[in-house]
């Protein structure tokens, strides 16, 4: 290549890759947001709540020993209106000393009202927007949202990190509740016959950061059950053993602790080791039922009685074993009963049962799909629980003192 | 003047590289029909299509081992109607290149640079394109030699941490909908084989141009099983709703996942980076393609000194050829498309067919 045209090359490449970057976001300039709180207000208007650590005021803070009175928050909670979420989010700057970077959203917690009044419009927007990843958690807020992102959670000093854990790992590994990711929850929203669970955080004992710097005992929330949606609307919470019931059917969580009453009153705490479950639609003359199968084995974790007395329990004995599971097959059947009447009351067929029939059988589901609410109130189930006993622990039979 | 030549491998490597881009572009089998969850079916039905387009391209291709398709369209259908042919095929190296540089540039903008001139992204690629160009055919062999390692282990690696997330009943019913909406979904697909057009021009410059179709169909072959994967892996975890919804839906599938939680989350950028390996290897073949052409229709000795006057109508069409991104993807609208490449492509090659089958008679 002659020289001339090497120098207009470089001239080219030269003005076109050091013209400057339109998209420069300084990291200095930038607060990222772990926690998004969407609620709505009386007139409509959306409310978002964004919380981001503050890195430097946590290092403020450890320069000074540790806080105390009047340090800096290690944590920036805002909170601003809008018409629509984006326009409450882009609001959100007027307070701000900092860009918001959304690219580290962790958890989304919405509000009950809203919830209640539908959640397409959170749908839409983290689904377009172009920073939330579907990689977030979703939970609902029983209580004062505001109140609760403004609150302490011992013993992290960000409560970002509080809620993420708490959503993300507790709701992620328990039975008793529910959390995954927001691309799953997606998906359900958009399956026909199919409606969807979030996991249900409650307010306990939030106090706003501007009472005290000091941290109390316990998190301000709990997770407890589920929030159970019918289309875009919640109707109605699930409790801890609804939620488990669910958990049993859908084998999403199948991790947890279940306690089998056994005679003389002793109780048995079983953790669940192994969980899988059948569900199959039946059409018997054009009328749908669902057969389900549950097959769960469980590792004996303590044994405990009244009066601190533990009574005798020999696993060696056949007929222990049997009664250990035939107790247990009551405890699971007991909780997928209480989800399913639970479900049908609220018409909300969290189990997916409609979808399980526009899969098997989409000629029919075309038929019953305008009136499935109604089919799925008085969906006859039936339900079928095998149990196992795995493991006994290190010890085979009750140890006694001489 | 010596004849630059490139390996029939590297040909194969260039034309997978070029239509798997495009899959990862927009995922036609799901987004431009109503296949839904048997995109995976339509999908199957494009490959064993496309692989008969190639094929067609690329036998006619090594009957004449020493001519491009500009040189022997003028010498089968005569200078007038050849000559038309062949401006034909010159506005579709054009157009694909430039429709697929604003695709990606359009990613780039909805997903990760908002505040960035489409002009520039678009330029940045065209200039580098034009440099390979300038440099002669050998240098994009190399260069989709150097790549395509890369570039199949990034696509590779997407669907493979996709695998986590898929959800068999997203991929249900199956088939419920009887064969219409499968068929559907293969038109789009099936219309951008037009790609393959790029053979017709490479085949001269092949070490063994009468060989050329085993190369075109091993490509055609590779590139339909990654097609068929894309559409189970994509289906699978976004579901056939959201997927069909959604502009750009192997790009979103990937940013919906993570490798490690907290570890390894923005895996989107293996699919990223093997798009624009893709895309660089697809804007420098059709430049060739449209600077090469264009030398042989008007008789000029060399095709470089048109290269550096060509990017810039490449730059500028894909930036103001398209007001927006729904006018670009409007294109892929089966009813748009598809009499599209029919009429500037298809029927053509067809005719070409003919003309040539009755020489030989």
């Amino acid at each position: 290549m002659p020289t001339v045209s090497r120098f207009a090359w470089a001239l080219v490449l030269c003005s076109v890759l050091l013209a400057g970057c339109w998209d420069i976001r300084e990291p200095e300039e930038l607060v990222h947001v772990q926690v998004l709180g969407f609620d709505v207000d009386e007139e409509g208007n959306y409310l978002v709540i964004a919380q981001s650590p503050m890195p430097q005021a946590a290092m403020t803070q450890s320069d000074k020993g540790g806080g105390g009175g009047g340090a800096a928050q290690p944590f920036l909670t805002q909170s601003e209106k809008g018409q629509t979420l984006s326009q409450a989010l882009q609001n959100l700057h007027r307070v701000m000393t900092r860009e918001l970077s959304l690219g580290h959203v962790r958890v989304i917690l919405l509000s009950e009202r809203l919830a209640r009044e539908g959640i397409d419009p959170v749908v839409d927007m983290v689904t377009r927007e172009r920073q939330l990843r579907l990689l977030a958690g979703i939970a609902v807020v029983e209580g004062d949202l505001d109140k609760l992102m403004r609150a302490q959670f011992p013993p992290e000093s960000i409560p970002a990190t509080g809620i993420g854990r708490m959503i993300n790992t507790f709701g992620r590994r328990m039975a008793v509740s529910t959390s995954e990711p927001l691309l799953i929850k997606v998906v359900e929203y958009l399956r026909p016959g199919q409606d969807i669970l979030l996991p249900r955080v409650r307010v306990t004992t939030a106090e706003p950061e501007s009472k005290s710097t000091e941290m109390p005992g316990t998190p301000p929330m709990d997770m407890f059950g589920s929030a159970a949606f019918c289309g875009p609307r919640l109707v109605g919470w699930m409790g801890e053993r609804e939620t488990r019931g669910w958990n049993w059917v859908k084998t999403r969580n199948r991790r947890g602790l279940l306690l089998v009453e056994l005679p003389g009153g002793c109780l048995a705490s079983l953790l669940v080791v192994t969980s899988s479950a059948t569900v199959e639609p039946v059409v018997d003359s054009r009328e749908v039922r669902m057969k389900v199968k549950v097959q769960m084995g469980v590792s004996l974790t303590e044994v405990s009685g009244p009066a601190g007395i533990v009574p005798d329990l020999n696993l060696t004995d056949e007929e222990t074993v049997l009664l250990i599971r035939r107790r247990l097959s009551e405890v699971v059947r007991n909780d997928i009963e209480m989800a399913l009447a639970k479900a049908q009351e609220l018409g909300s067929d969290v189990f997916g049962f409609g979808n399980l029939l526009y899969r098997k059988h989409p000629e029919l589901w075309a038929e019953v799909a305008g009136r499935w609410e109604d089919i799925f109130r008085r969906l006859p189930v039936e339900i079928t629980v095998e149990t196992s006993l795995c493991r006994p622990g290190f010890i085979m039979n009750t140890l006694r003192t001489r | 003047m010596r004849v630059e030549r490139i390996a029939n491998r590297q040909m194969g490597f260039i034309i997978f590289m070029i239509r798997t881009t495009f899959i990862i572009a927009t995922l036609p089998v799901l987004t431009s029909g109503n296949a839904g969850q048997d995109a995976w079916a339509s999908a199957l039905l494009t490959l064993f299509v496309t692989v008969v387009i190639a094929v067609g391209i690329a036998a006619l291709g090594a009957r004449f081992p020493e001519m491009t398709v500009i040189e022997y369209s003028r010498k089968l259908l005569g200078k007038y109607l050849g000559g038309l042919i062949s401006l034909g095929f010159l506005w579709l190296f054009l157009h694909i290149a430039a429709t697929d540089s604003r695709l990606y540039a359009e990613v780039l903008v909805t997903g990760y640079l908002p505040n960035t001139p489409l002009l520039f992204i678009v330029s940045s690629m065209v200039v580098l394109a034009s440099l390979i160009v300038y440099q002669g055919i050998e240098s994009l062999g190399r260069l989709a030699d150097a790549l395509i390692f890369l570039f199949t282990a990034f696509v590779i690696a997407s669907m493979l941490v996709a695998m986590r997330r898929i959800d068999a009943a997203n991929l249900e019913p199956v088939l419920a909908r009887g064969v219409g909406p499968v068929l559907s979904g293969t038109i789009t697909p099936i219309a951008v084989g037009a790609q393959f057009i790029g053979i017709s021009m490479l085949v001269p410059v092949l070490t063994a141009p009468k060989k050329a179709v085993s190369a075109a169909i091993l490509a055609a072959l590779l590139n339909g099983v990654v097609l068929v994967l894309a559409a189970v892996t994509v289906v699978g975890t976004l579901g056939p709703e959201l997927g069909s919804r959604t502009v750009f839906p192997f790009f979103l599938m990937t940013r919906s996942l993570e490798l490690a939680p907290r570890f390894l989350e923005r895996v989107d950028v293996f699919g990223t980076i093997a798009w624009g390996f893709g895309l660089l290897i697809d804007v420098t073949l059709f430049l060739y393609c449209g600077s090469r052409g264009m030398s042989q229709l008007f008789g000029l000795r060399d095709y470089r000194p048109l290269v550096a006057p060509m990017a810039v109508v490449w730059a500028l069409l894909a930036v103001h050829g398209y007001d927006d991104v729904f006018e670009v993807l409007a294109l892929f609208r089966p009813e748009v498309i598809f009499p599209y490449i029919t009429v500037i492509m298809f029927v053509p090659f067809l005719l070409l067919w003919a003309a040539y089958l009755i020489r030989r008679l």
